[in-house]
């Protein structure tokens, strides 16, 4: 297995962000307990086992890509993760920050599988977020709507609260799912594809929100297709196609070989300074 | 102009529609957002094997109806869910093979067949105040229940890959979703039929959403609508020969293309 892990205890990311405005220093670090670990998991739907052997670890204030083919494995760990699917052999621990309870954990599923014709407004999208606290129906509380107010302001959804959710922009969409799951207080926020189908302006809202989110010391797992993108804005990736095939810093980890295993496929990786890009080798008329 | 308010029957039989119309208008808000109008039209007609079946062995409508309509609600979200066949599949199954069972029966007893055309399209003359009682605490139960579960309900049906990450069962609140529709068109069956009481569960919220976008106010107007069309219908039955039930359905019908018809002018989807 290719690896560039590394073995410092503290991660120290500089100036991976290429002007972003949250570009500079982020950390995470590799004391005490991992928030969640998974021991030579192998799990899946029916007879299909979707991942196999799989350890991994991430950290209290990570920002971790999971990359890999369709039907590598992808959402098959997020819902191990998130308890949907019961793994067939191995281990999965989710800890709270140096306890041993559950960590609250919040999930933004891919834009795709949610019907946004659905007539519910971004506000009543984001309240939703209170679902843990109430089992049966009552009345939203003064404190709980101030503090989804709060959540939304920082998002920049405010003005944006009686709008109806299919009415804003993919990224806009985006930022109320992941809105709705800080409410919950989360310190894990579980996301699947969340630049799919965006475009590159949506896309860059999306990495603003993660990470400003993630300077508050949430850990962000996310999965995605858009190598150039984890690339640009990511800090650590673990390229998945039913096993991991590497872990590390996407620098390091983006290579042909990786991903051409990854993809089981010929990929082009270009270095330009500290920038990485991918790219398909073009399609010759002779087939070669 | 009041003339028929009279008459005792006719007062029983508007103040059941407007029940009816009300309860089935508001349940279908969640039918028709959860894409699940065919259940509604598969559970009335499943009804129907259980409504003759009552009739024949002697046991009250309600009760002989109700619990062939809970077992058929919990049969479709079974099958449904096994994943071995399609939902619509399953469906077709328990439906036609109840249906059939009805007609099969009524075809032995042909002197019963006064009851079974009311079980198919509903009989204004056949409510008695017992039923308007039934009706009244039917409606108001199913009501109670679905305020009290709404919160999951609403998350269930707007995102139910993420409901459960919040502690919501989406199998569970299906289950008693489909357990309080079967009750709702047993009650409601008396006033329209099991061939027609789909139309009550479906074409009020349609209307509904033609006229709102927001979905706290399409659960008090879909209700308010259910009710108005029902009470019209009902009205009219009396002065133009058509039955209570075709008359309701067909005044719900007539609002839907109207509200409708305003919308495809204007332009808007």
């Amino acid at each position: 297995m290719a690896t560039g892990k590394h073995t410092d205890r503290v991660h120290h990311v500089h100036g991976r962000l290429h002007g972003h405005p949250h570009a500079g220093l982020r950390e995470w670090s590799e004391h005490g307990q991992p928030i969640v670990e998974l021991t030579d998991v192998s799990s899946g739907y029916r007879q299909t086992l979707g991942i196999e052997h799989i350890d991994l670890k991430l950290w209290p204030a990570q920002f971790l890509a999971v990359v890999g083919p369709n039907g590598g494995g992808k959402t098959t760990l997020l819902r191990t993760i998130l308890g949907h699917i019961r793994p067939r052999e191995g281990r999965v621990e989710i800890n709270a920050a140096g306890g041993s309870s559950p960590a609250s954990m919040g999930y933004v599923p891919q834009l795709e599988q949610i019907d946004l014709t659905f007539p519910i407004t971004v506000e009543e999208v984001v309240l939703l977020g209170l679902s843990r606290d109430r089992r049966w129906y009552r009345r939203t509380g003064a404190e709980e709507r101030d503090r989804a107010h709060e959540i939304m302001q920082r998002l920049n959804l405010l003005e944006l609260g009686q709008r109806q959710i299919r009415e804003l922009s993919g990224g806009q969409q985006q930022a109320a799912f992941i809105a709705r799951a800080l409410l919950g207080e989360p310190e894990l926020i579980l996301l699947d594809e969340p630049t799919s189908g965006l475009d590159i302006r949506s896309r860059d809202e999306v990495v603003h929100f993660l990470h400003e989110i993630n300077h508050s010391g949430v850990a962000i797992l996310i999965t995605s297709h858009d190598l150039n993108w984890v690339a640009a804005h990511l800090p650590w990736v673990v390229c998945l196609n039913q096993r991991v095939i590497a872990e590390g810093d996407p620098q390091e980890v983006f290579t042909t070989q990786v991903l051409g295993e990854t993809y089981k496929g010929e990929m082009v990786v270009f270095q330009h300074g500290d920038m990485i890009m991918v790219g398909e080798r073009p399609h010759s008329p002779n087939g070669r | 102009m009041l003339e028929p308010f009279a008459y005792e029957f006719f007062r029983n039989g508007m103040i059941a529609s407007i029940i009816v119309g009300a309860v089935c208008g508001y349940v279908g808000v969640y039918v028709v957002l959860r894409r699940m109008s065919y259940i509604g039209h598969g559970l009335a007609h499943a009804l129907f094997g259980g409504a003759v079946l009552s009739t024949i062995v002697g046991v009250n409508f309600f009760i002989g109806a109700g619990v062939w309509a809970l077992v058929s609600a919990v049969l479709i979200h079974l099958i449904s869910h096994r994943r071995l066949v399609g939902a619509d599949a399953a469906i077709g199954v328990v439906t036609t093979s109840s249906f059939a069972l009805g007609v099969a029966v009524v075809s032995t007893y042909r002197k019963f067949t006064l009851d079974f055309e009311a079980a198919l399209f509903g009989n204004l003359l056949g409510i008695t105040p017992v039923d308007l009682w039934v009706i009244a605490a039917t409606a108001a139960a199913v009501a109670f229940a679905m305020i009290v579960i709404r919160h999951q309900l609403l998350f269930s049906t707007f995102d139910p890959e993420v409901a459960p990450v919040y502690g919501i069962s989406t199998g569970r609140t299906e289950l008693i979703f489909v357990l309080l529709l079967a009750v709702t068109i047993v009650a409601s069956t008396r006033i329209l039929g099991v061939t027609l009481v789909s139309a009550a569960v479906v074409i009020p919220p349609v209307i509904g959403r033609y006229l709102t976008q927001r979905f706290q106010t399409l659960l008090v107007i879909t209700p308010i609508i259910g009710a108005a069309c029902a009470a019209t219908g009902m009205y009219l039955s009396y002065f133009i020969d058509i039955s209570s039930g075709a008359m309701i359905v067909l005044t719900f019908a007539l609002v839907f293309f109207l509200v409708g018809g305003r919308r495809w002018l204007r332009g808007s989807r």
